[in-house]
């Protein structure tokens, strides 16, 4: 075993890198990229950014006539440095300017030309909403919009940064479809269907280390995918969050309970009662996104509609809590959205 | 038909339905009346095989609440008829009280100030990326020039010398509730697009010789920017710069005398 000051700085930083991933409690498995050949194999989970470039720019390479573009608001440095550099016609730093993004979008998707618009998730949504909403969605224009830092991954960087109202404020918004894909399984699933899609969507991905949740690629592509089989009660979860409520249900079953949980990953498309309502007493809904207008309010007035008399319990994040710059973990421990405080609620449910 | 008779039968008929619909934004469309005409018949010799060109050359009409004046413009040129003209903002009608994409003609809708130069930076990027020659014309009011995202569109044409990209400001020197002057005070617009790359000019904007030439493509490979200075409700005297007109339908009952006028002054030029 080599000893620190020998390390390069690359490896040096690749170790910072997991223990990082280690403190936020990362399962480093499944999606992992062997670095080094030699000594102790230091892996590191690629996570949903990194895989989202991969798969954009293989579709950029496979594309049949080359028309589509990527606009990024002067984000995805280092990330994006390979498909600037491949496609630089169409691979555009738009400065920090989203408006003008989104109508630049608007004009291209005109053309034909498919658009990504990239950035952190409030600057591609909150920032440029009423040209989101009188542009792509109008028009059902193919614009593909992507946002960075789902939930709140950018945590210490405070309130402004955290994703955790945009599914509330896109949803009533005509022809949008919404990807919150949880791994990198999803994600390729939630890609391929945003392509396929002649009309606007969003994309939100994690900030990066997200570990794989499903073995493998998915079999179906109908939108809530079961990532446990169970009886009585069903967590539904979404987006980099769930990685909690996998640990939160194998952590149950351990402790003799046996609830189900759901990756709801096409929020376009409600599967809620023949998966859900009809199979279930009671359920928990799992997301690092306000309740308003989110998850729990997507399963609410989908309950109320289909009739279900079942109990739906929101875990989501509180306001209250987001006034100081805490790190990730202890939001999610403070809104009872971590593995402990979901398997807590969920035990005191099935216990009732 | 000449751009200047088409400006005149235009206006007509954006008194027309003005007076059927008793809607507001008369004045607005008056001052625009040169633009448009221009646009359509010396720039984009607009009628309905035009649309099908992929290459066609392109106006957004992002200062949408000018609507009747590209209605009347379409029906002018036989690509909407003449009976819809009647049934501008009554319900099911296809004539809203901003311009629709639903239209033949009509590229994008359009109502809320600001949008239309960012589309317009992604049509003429679009085209430059297809080797196209098309053009994209973008027509906002001056008013509209106080919307930040405009200038988010005129840094990035400028950055990208988006030379296949014209603006036309219909600079009739009123908003919604005071003059420019006195809101957003305005005077260098012609300057404050120079200083972001752009090939700028300040004209009259009810001079059609004068329109047609600063229409053309800049021949300093930017985007250029046309301020046309107008004068709101132009045509009619008693509309003349006064806002009122913004607001207040035209009386019905003048609707004769005010056709008269256009015709009794042929052409309107200043």
């Amino acid at each position: 075993m080599k000893c620190w000051p020998s390390w390069t700085l690359t490896e040096r930083f690749a170790i910072k890198f997991l223990i990082s991933l280690a403190h936020q409690g990362a399962l480093v498995s499944g999606a992992m990229t062997p670095l080094y050949g030699k000594g102790a194999a230091i892996l590191v989970a690629s996570g949903m950014r990194n895989n989202f470039v991969s798969e954009v720019t293989r579709f950029f390479s496979e594309e049949r006539g080359c028309t589509s573009c990527f606009l990024t608001g002067d984000l995805g440095y280092s990330v994006l440095d390979e498909l600037l550099a491949a496609y630089p016609q169409r691979v555009v730093n738009a400065g920090i300017a989203e408006q003008n993004m989104m109508g630049v979008a608007t004009g291209l998707a005109s053309l034909g030309r498919r658009t990504f618009c990239y950035s952190i998730v409030n600057f591609v949504t909150f920032r440029c909403l009423e040209q989101i909403k009188n542009g792509p969605c109008y028009h059902n224009l193919p614009v593909s919009i992507v946002s960075v830092g789902a939930g709140a991954s950018y945590n210490h960087y405070g309130y402004t940064h955290m994703g955790i109202e945009d599914i509330s404020i896109l949803r009533p918004l005509p022809n949008l479809r919404i990807y919150s894909p949880a791994d990198r399984h999803e994600l390729a699933t939630c890609f391929s269907l945003m392509v396929e899609y002649n009309g606007p969507a969003y994309l939100r991905l994690g900030k990066g280390g997200e570990p794989d949740l499903h073995n493998a690629p998915l079999a179906a592509r109908n939108g809530m995918a079961c990532l446990r089989d169970g009886e009585k009660v069903a967590l539904i979860s979404t987006g980099p969050v769930t990685v909690e409520a996998v640990r939160a249900v194998d952590s149950l079953r351990a402790d003799g309970f046996r609830p189900a949980l759901f990756s709801w990953y096409d929020l376009s498309k409600d599967l809620l009662q023949e998966m859900v309502f009809s199979t279930f007493a009671s359920v928990v809904v799992v997301e690092e996104h306000v309740p308003k207008g989110g998850l729990y309010g997507m399963v609410a007035e989908s309950g109320y509609r289909n009739g279900y008399a079942g109990r739906v319990l929101s875990l989501g994040l509180s306001h209250e809590t987001l006034y100081e710059p805490w790190s990730q973990p202890t939001i999610r421990r403070m809104n009872s959205i971590d593995a402990d405080g979901i398997a807590g609620v969920v035990k005191l449910l099935m216990n009732g | 038909m000449n751009s200047e008779d088409f400006a005149r039968m235009i206006r007509k008929r954006v008194l027309r339905m003005a007076c059927a619909s008793s809607a507001a934004h008369t004045a607005g469309n008056l001052s625009a009346a040169d633009i448009i005409a221009v646009l359509f018949v010396d720039v984009v010799g607009m009628n309905a095989e035009v649309m099908n060109d992929p290459d066609r050359h392109r106006m957004i009409f992002s200062k949408g609440h000018s609507s009747t004046v590209v209605y009347s413009a379409l029906i002018q040129c036989g690509i909407i008829p003449e009976s819809l003209g009647e049934q501008y903002c009554r319900d099911g009608s296809p004539l809203a009280g901003h311009v629709t994409h639903k239209l033949p003609g009509i590229e994008f809708s359009t109502g809320s100030l600001g949008h239309g130069l960012s589309i317009g930076c992604g049509l003429a990027l679009g085209a430059r990326l297809g080797c196209s020659p098309s053009l994209t014309y973008v027509v906002m009011g001056d008013g509209e020039c106080n919307e930040g995202s405009v200038w988010e569109a005129v840094q990035f044409a400028g950055h990208h010398r988006l030379d296949n990209l014209i603006l036309v400001v219909d600079a009739n020197g009123h908003q919604a509730y005071g003059r420019t002057a006195e809101v957003l005070v305005q005077e260098n617009l012609a300057q404050r697009f120079e200083s972001f790359g752009w090939d700028a000019q300040m004209v009259d904007g009810h001079d059609h010789t004068v329109l047609a030439r600063a229409f053309q493509k800049s021949p300093y490979c930017r985007p250029r920017a046309v301020v046309a200075k107008t004068v709101k409700g132009k045509g009619i005297s008693f509309m003349e710069d006064d806002n009122i007109w913004h607001y207040r339908p035209p009386p019905v009952d003048r609707l004769n005398e005010m056709l008269a006028e256009l015709d009794a002054n042929g052409t309107v030029r200043h």
